[in-house]
């Protein structure tokens, strides 16, 4: 089976800073994939490079879709031009036209959806209506039928609504969906964020340290939710993630990073007992306390 | 005080307010999606005033006489082309420098308004236009006497009407259909919105469209009452719109409309009992008046610093 994402030789730099330099993993469709290392390793970065949020200096970042249809999501941003591109019209005119129509709404559209670690909700809107807006593809846009209120646009938007208020109660969201996103709880925006996300109909969920500031119980919750998207909603998820119980728990592969490279990857007990890694999360060989 | 010129004056003050309002929505909506001034927006306002002649004489040319059918005709015509030049604006001076410095689409806007004047000055000529004003009617209420009326033309009610209409249909586009919870969206946070998959350019691209509609209105009514218009006339009347969407919280548009009628209803009181030379300073007073005491306008939120 093909991976669902392959990234390979993934580059990043700011200025002089590199941030990532050769980054590969791969993400198998329908698993649980951790990216886990230190403060400033840059494991936000990959997932910003994935999700289209920056657009990377180097590498490719592939999404193979069940269809069989593959979504180069560093070029749907729109890169600059490379030598290839002269001497092929099909590449050139591919560049010019993601130059011009590209961005990161692509990368949602492929399927790649992403939460925040710093939650960002549209805070003055609804819970519901913050559900609504992610799901463009299924809503109808246009000013005129919606002035109109026509036949075609009524059955979307109830479609949507009734979407919206499915993932609100699947994430026991029920009793808020006519509150202001900005105005809920802590737990409650992070709940409502990665519904948000799922409206969004993603084949990648992307979810930066989804358990950030939450209490254990709310963490076990969060774990159940995450096998339960995966088990009943065929969605491949990857996670950064600092709480290791967490990591060990739901994920099949981890990926360590540290200093912009991937310094070991597999499976989650093997990768914990690597001395590489121990190291780089300790700074000293043959300390275990940590984990 | 005389009360006739009190509620005279009123009446032209909210007259004058609703075409401030009209056209203050589109600053106020450009500035709350993309948090920059739309300076080609008085333009775009001046443009409607031309094309709503172009379009009044073809139409007769035509042989439509009737006034209500000219009159929507007209108004649907000149609003679309209107809306045209809008998105234009957007394409050619903004989005282009979208990933640009913050400074560079304000040039280009300013750029983009000395283009849009001149280009009317070269092709129109420079001298002041007229049409015939074909809503000739009018009503006077409160008469007792020869000098003593209140006098409320038919064209200033179809001001404030279409103002009414136009606004109620604007709001209920935003907070009541799919386009606009988009467009609330985008303007709260424009990238996550588009990592979301929402084609955040196609609804930058319907602000300014939805901007210069209703511009477009106020436009085309203020010809039909006044019939008088040259190629400069989008500068001061452009001013004060912005002015009046500052007044009311740039950002909001409640505000926005809000701004105008007040702003209307200030200049056209002042003038009446005190002075009609000092109407802009007593205006911009009140501006700074208002923006001692509630920095982000009437209805306006602080702005929240975003990360």
């Amino acid at each position: 089976m093909s991976a669902l994402l392959t990234v390979r030789e993934l580059t990043m730099r700011f200025g002089g800073v590199v941030a990532l330099s050769g980054v590969g993993f791969e993400v198998a469709p329908g698993s649980v994939t951790a990216l886990i290392g230190p403060n400033g390793a840059g494991k936000t970065t990959v997932f910003n490079c994935v999700t289209g949020f920056y657009r990377a200096s180097g590498g490719e970042i592939l999404l193979n879709t069940p269809e069989g249809r593959r979504v180069d999501l560093i070029e749907i941003l729109g890169g600059p031009f490379r030598a290839g591109d002269w001497w092929s019209p099909r590449a050139f005119g591919r560049r010019l036209y993601y130059k011009m129509f590209g961005g990161a709404a692509l990368a949602a559209r492929a399927g790649v959806v992403r939460t925040f670690q710093n939650i960002r909700l549209f805070k003055e809107m609804t819970a519901l209506e913050n559900l609504l807006v992610a799901q463009r593809a299924r809503v109808d846009n246009a000013i005129v039928s919606g002035l109109c209120a026509t036949r075609a646009y009524r059955a979307a938007e109830a479609e949507a609504v009734e979407r919206a208020w499915y993932w609100l109660d699947f994430f026991r969201l029920g009793d808020e969906g006519n509150r202001l996103a900005g105005e809920l709880a802590y737990g409650r925006q992070r709940r409502l964020e990665i519904a948000r996300a799922m409206c969004a109909a993603p084949r990648l969920l992307c979810l930066d340290e989804p358990a950030a500031g939450l209490n254990p119980q709310e963490t076990a919750e969060l774990s159940d939710w995450i096998l339960a998207l995966r088990r009943g909603h065929g969605v491949t998820v990857c996670l950064i993630e600092h709480d290791m119980r967490l990591v060990m728990e739901i994920s099949d592969h981890v990926v360590v990073l540290d200093h912009g490279q991937v310094i070991a990857a597999g499976r989650p007990q093997a990768v914990r007992d690597d001395p590489v890694v121990l190291e780089a999360y300790l700074g000293a060989p043959g300390e275990e306390e940590g984990w | 005080m005389n009360f006739h010129i009190l509620v005279q004056q009123t009446v032209n003050g909210l007259v004058l307010g609703s075409v401030y309002g009209l056209i203050a929505v589109g600053y106020t909506m450009v500035y709350g999606i993309i948090g920059m001034i739309n300076f080609a927006h008085g333009d775009v306002y001046m443009i409607a005033a031309y094309l709503t002649a172009i379009f009044l004489a073809a139409l007769t040319a035509l042989g439509i006489h009737s006034p209500p059918v000219v009159m929507i005709l007209v108004l649907l015509l000149t609003m679309a082309c209107t809306a045209l030049y809008g998105w234009s604006v957007e394409r050619i001076a903004y989005r282009p420098l979208r990933h640009s410095t913050r400074l560079a689409p304000l040039i280009s806007a300013i750029g983009m308004s000395l283009i849009l004047q001149n280009y009317v000055r070269l092709s129109q000529g420079a001298r002041n236009q007229g049409t015939p004003t074909f809503l000739d009617g009018h009503l006077r209420l409160l008469e007792d006497g020869p000098d003593h009326f209140v006098q409320i033309t038919h064209a200033q009610i179809l001001i404030v009407v279409m103002a009414v209409i136009g606004m109620g249909l604007l709001w209920y586009l935003i907070q009541g259909t799919a386009m606009g919870r988009a467009c609330r969206a985008v303007q709260q946070d424009r990238i996550m919105a588009a990592l979301l998959g929402v084609d955040t350019d196609r609804i930058i691209s319907i602000v300014f469209i939805l901007g210069a509609a209703m511009a477009a209105v106020a436009g085309t009514l203020v010809t039909f009452n006044y019939g008088s218009f040259d190629f400069f006339i989008g500068f001061v009347t452009g001013i004060k719109a912005f002015t009046a969407a500052v007044l009311g919280g740039i950002g909001s548009l409640p505000g926005a409309m809000l701004g105008g009628i007040i702003l209307g209803l200030a200049e056209s009181i002042f003038s009446g009992f005190v002075n009609t030379d000092y109407k802009d300073v007593f205006a911009f007073s009140l501006l700074v008046v208002v923006l001692i005491f509630r920095p982000s306008g009437l209805l306006g939120r602080p702005e929240v610093e975003k990360v």
